[in-house]
């Protein structure tokens, strides 16, 4: 079982200091990847948070959210072999051609160590502060991880989409990664599941009920087959709380990597943190 | 004097060794600060012409590796301590400015206040047109997104009501740790840079050597500065040039405060004798 730690880059985590330490210690000890989390803005009022019971953000409305990909690259530079990920950046709000040279900028820093997991969104007023329909939101995540792929392993780049058209164009460098950079599917509506079986390289529903996870699951298993693809070939991570029998209970519906979140911020109690998350629970399953 | 290098993320430097000897050495010869270039995409056989050369093409042709501008800056923040981190330049009216805002404010905290914005309003139009953007816009985006990342790095909440984008209030945290925010630098050696820079620049980098030319665009610039209420001695004015001590001794006449220059080589030996150079025999004595 793999682990990563997810929100890297939020609240104390957005000093240089702590992520750094947090970047260093969670490769020493072992731990696979660290995952950064997005929002551009938080616009006033705005929709209630899918994720709490309350609606309200985690950390609240001024939480310093910084962006998901300027400290991966920070990362790369005092990191040998840790998985550098998002989950997730926002698809549909970003360009693909832009995002396209960012994500490839990383993965050359970082020798190949980029995952892109991305997410379509739910807060309608940031769609409307970056003056991007919300609406359009699926249609144009589907066609930006088509876009970003071809960005990656094309030269020149041609493509035709009813959100994005670009014809000829030279995006260089490309990612170190052949083929280009893994895209995980985050999320967790059946909308994400069949998108994950359609296009993703990985599923990241950020639930722990092993019941829902199973659910969507299959969901995304039917739409890989529905779309000629092998399901098993898409890799599995959810979230789970940092417990033996949790993490065994979603690893008998087939996921291979479990985030947490990271064990407090207080920068001399970290590195016991994450050792205990790794060798009382990780390294006993 | 200060003395800054040029193209740091494109070519060779898109590599992190090469990436990581240029900063760290740069750093230890006293170089100020490190730039970077950018073009999202080159449009294959595109007519634009290139404004730094005869040629009207881009230097290494269209198969050059340009990274992205910042996510190599922000790498460079990890290993160096002092020298300050800049964009020469970003073209920002291809851009949202509530990106942009989150981006810099990001790089600069992790850096400690060390960013800054070298700016440009584009030249090649079938950049903006693989972008669905109007190149015709680009002054008017340009202007509006300068005054949008101010009021994102400043107010809570911010609120930016233009023709081009239209927000707030929204909440943009972390801000930059440089207070008033990231220094926005105007680049460019056209009049239409000049007056902006004038109106509404932190600085100004015509990334020209020419003295008559300077010094034109900076009259240019001062009028424009004038006009608004704002003192144009509190501009900062940059310049590509040559580093010898007669050329840098002609430039600070003109009132500029720093010379930016390409790396004196493209791979390490060369970069090592090169900055070793520059340190000794140029910065070491301004």
């Amino acid at each position: 079982m793999k682990a990563g730690i997810i929100f890297a880059n939020s609240g104390p985590f957005s000093r240089p200091e702590l992520f750094g330490q947090l970047a260093r210690e969670a490769e020493e000890i072992g731990f696979d990847s660290i995952w950064t989390v997005e929002h551009v803005v938080i616009p006033k009022p705005h929709m209630p948070y899918p994720g709490s019971k309350d609606g309200q953000m985690p950390g609240g409305d001024e939480v310093p959210i910084p962006d998901p990909l300027i400290p991966l690259a920070y990362a790369a530079a005092i990191t040998s072999k840790i998985k550098l990920a998002t989950g997730i950046v926002i698809l549909p709000q970003r360009h693909p051609l832009y995002l396209a040279k960012q994500l490839a900028t990383i993965d050359l820093l970082s020798h190949g160590r980029m995952l892109l997991g991305i997410g379509s969104g739910w807060m309608k007023e940031e769609f409307e502060a970056v003056d991007v329909d919300f609406h359009a939101r699926g249609a144009r995540t589907d066609e930006s991880i088509q876009a970003l792929r071809a960005l990656w392993t094309e030269n020149p780049t041609t493509f035709h989409g009813k959100h994005f058209h670009f014809h000829d164009v030279k995006s260089l460098p490309k990612p170190a990664q052949a083929g280009g950079i893994p895209i995980h599917v985050g999320g967790h509506s059946p909308a994400a599941a069949r998108r994950a079986g359609r296009f993703g390289d990985g599923f990241f529903p950020t639930i722990v009920n092993p019941e829902k996870l199973k659910e969507v699951f299959g969901l995304m298993r039917d739409a890989a087959k529905e779309a000629g693809r092998n399901p098993d070939a898409i890799e599995l991570t959810a979230m789970a709380p940092a417990k033996i029998d949790a993490i065994k209970a979603v690893q008998d519906i087939g996921v291979t990597r479990v985030v947490f979140g990271p064990p407090g911020s207080d920068p001399a109690k970290l590195r016991a943190g994450l050792e205990r998350i790794a060798n009382d629970v990780i390294a006993k399953i | 004097m200060k003395i800054g290098l040029m193209f740091v993320n494109s070519g060779p430097f898109s590599q992190p060794e090469l990436l990581a000897h240029l900063a760290v050495t740069a750093e230890k010869a006293g170089v100020e600060s490190l730039w970077t270039v950018e073009h999202v995409v080159i449009p294959q056989g595109y007519q634009s012409p290139y404004p730094y050369s005869k040629s009207g093409k881009i230097p290494g042709g269209e198969d050059v590796a340009i990274p992205d501008p910042l996510l190599p800056l922000s790498f460079v923040a990890a290993i160096t301590s002092k020298v300050k981190l800049a964009t020469g330049v970003m073209i920002l009216p291809q851009r949202h400015p509530i990106y942009v805002a989150k981006e810099l404010a990001t790089l600069d905290l992790l850096s400690h206040g060390r960013t800054i914005l070298g700016i440009g309003s584009g030249w090649l139009k079938e950049e903006f047109d693989a972008l669905g953007l109007d190149f015709h816009q680009r002054g008017a985006r340009t202007d509006e997104a300068m005054q949008a990342l101010r009021a994102l790095w400043n107010d809570n909440p911010s609120n930016f009501h233009g023709k081009q984008f239209n927000f707030g209030p929204v909440l943009s945290f972390p801000k930059p740790a440089q207070k008033g925010g990231v220094p926005i630098h105007v680049g460019g050696h056209s009049p239409a840079a000049a007056r902006r820079a004038g109106r509404l620049g932190d600085g100004f980098f015509p990334a020209i050597g020419e003295i008559p030319k300077l010094n034109e665009l900076f009259g240019l610039m001062r009028e424009e500065a004038a006009k608004h209420g704002r003192k144009a001695d509190a501009i900062e004015l940059s310049c590509m040039g040559k580093a010898s001590l007669d050329t840098i001794k002609k430039f600070q006449d003109i009132g500029i405060s720093r010379i930016v220059v390409p790396p004196p080589g493209f791979d390490k030996d060369n970069l090592s004798r090169g900055l070793d150079q520059l340190g000794n025999d140029i910065i070491a004595k301004l």
